[in-house]
């Protein structure tokens, strides 16, 4: 079994795809697609992992949409009564709508999420992106990661040095400052260290390629590229 | 490779696309000066790049800050207003692209949508780095507070179209109690949001000059 299927061309097809089959006013389509590539990636990675972060992104901002649009929006007429809490049925359908979009473009990051920086990054370089936005991304991801490492080892250390004492808004203000600037100072001269020793490794030198692109099997470019354009066929075709 | 040593300005275009090899040898024909002209291409180019990449990584990672210690702030721009100061502007737009665009995979999937809320933040952000607001911490704050507004002015309409006035956790609350209120959902969408830009933003200004004092005197911003 393979840790991360989804190769960055199978993720990009699967985000054009699913952007493709949600563009249009009909919902079904979207639906269709929006399930057929989760399924595809839940097979492919063998765990239910991206149904669940799925539900993670899509709960907080699909319930709020529902309930604001059914319920709330004086726009919509208001066609039942349950107490005292009012229905509006085309408010409803907006929601309906407006989530299933919203599903989509949560499924096509979740289906980011099965690629590596790695093969990401060497994608990237194969399919001839500037090196200096490469090296900007690959970059970044990296640093966010050193970063969500280090705010809790700070915040423990202001900590143990009395700066948290107590949950007051005050303490907690002086608090934010405590951790944040560290961190960010730690951060920015770390950045200028390394862009120090990426050119000491010769990174920004023309006559030295960035890193190695190897081949992809090309049986995996045909699987994925059949996969994807079988699903972008049947959202055409369930458009019609 | 000659023609393109000769010609600094086209040095990242010619980069050999060799296959299968991390470090190709260098070619016979670089030059003394060539090796100059590449260095000076390296020191103007990977140093702004680092930079604009941490603050990128600023941009989504310090939020977990302000929710591990209960605030009502986002502190999803301090990056980019670090990096107006920071670097030339076309990185500190970077930086706000590279933000938005990675959210995506790493924070929350809606962060895309906002890619041009980043980039009206670091544009205005950088006229008020010229202008001089970032010398003292009331111009900080009171600069903070117009980024604020044109960062909710931009993000309204995405939040209203493509969300359906649906966004972060606290001004979806305000939205909804002013759409209940009966305000149609672009007013309660842009009064929300502008309430609580007007707050975070203030917030991300003021620690971007705490932050721009406390730098060591080599990273700092010149003039």
């Amino acid at each position: 079994m393979r840790d991360h299927p989804i190769t960055p061309t199978g993720a990009l097809i699967w985000t054009i795809a699913l952007v493709a089959a949600t563009a249009g006013p009909g919902a079904l389509p979207g639906i269709l697609a929006t399930v057929a590539g989760l399924m595809v990636a839940m097979i492919r990675a063998r765990s239910l992992s991206p149904f669940r972060q799925t539900l993670r992104w899509s709960l907080p901002i699909c319930l709020p949409l529902l309930s604001i649009h059914s319920l709330l929006n004086p726009a919509f007429v208001e066609t039942a009564r349950w107490g005292w809490l009012p229905f509006r049925e085309a408010g409803f359908a907006y929601g309906s709508v407006r989530c299933t979009t919203i599903v989509a473009f949560v499924v096509a990051a979740v289906i980011w999420r099965g690629t590596t920086r790695e093969a990401v990054v060497r994608s990237a370089i194969r399919a001839h992106v500037p090196t200096q936005v490469v090296v900007l991304l690959a970059l970044t991801a990296s640093t966010f990661s050193t970063i969500q490492r280090r705010i809790p080892r700070t915040l423990d250390a202001q900590r143990a040095r009395g700066v948290i004492a107590d949950r007051a808004i005050l303490s907690r203000i002086r608090a934010l400052v405590a951790v944040i600037v560290p961190v960010v100072i730690t951060g920015l001269v770390e950045a200028d260290v390394r862009a120090k020793f990426l050119r000491a490794r010769g990174l920004g030198d023309s006559s030295m390629a960035v890193i190695g692109t190897d081949k992809r099997p090309l049986r995996g470019v045909i699987a994925d590229a059949s996969i994807s354009g079988a699903a972008i066929a049947i959202g055409w075709l369930l458009r019609g | 490779m000659i023609s393109s040593i000769r010609d600094p300005g086209r040095l990242r275009l010619r980069t050999p696309r060799t296959r299968g090899a991390c470090y190709p040898s260098r070619s016979k024909n670089l030059t003394a000066e060539a090796a100059v002209a590449s260095a000076r291409v390296s020191a103007m180019d990977l140093r702004p790049i680092s930079i604009a990449a941490t603050c990128a990584a600023l941009n989504l990672g310090l939020g977990k800050i302000a929710s591990l210690l209960m605030l009502p702030v986002y502190l999803d721009a301090i990056g980019t207003v670090l990096a107006t100061a920071l670097v030339p502007l076309p990185y500190a737009l970077a930086t706000g692209v590279a933000s938005s665009l990675l959210g995506a995979v790493l924070i929350n999937p809606a962060t895309p949508f906002y890619t041009g809320t980043q980039v009206t933040i670091a544009l205005v952000a950088f006229l008020g780095v010229r202008l001089g607001a970032m010398r003292r911490a009331y111009t900080a704050a009171i600069w903070g507070i117009v980024v604020g507004l044109a960062a909710a002015l931009v993000s309204a309409p995405v939040t209203v179209v493509v969300f359906g006035g649906v966004t972060v956790s606290n001004a979806t609350a305000i939205n909804a109690v002013l759409m209940a209120a009966g305000h149609h959902i672009w007013q309660a969408v842009i009064a929300g949001s502008a309430l609580i830009e007007a707050i975070d933003k203030p917030v991300a200004c003021l620690l971007s000059w705490v932050i721009l004092r406390r730098l060591p005197a080599r990273l700092r911003p010149q003039g």
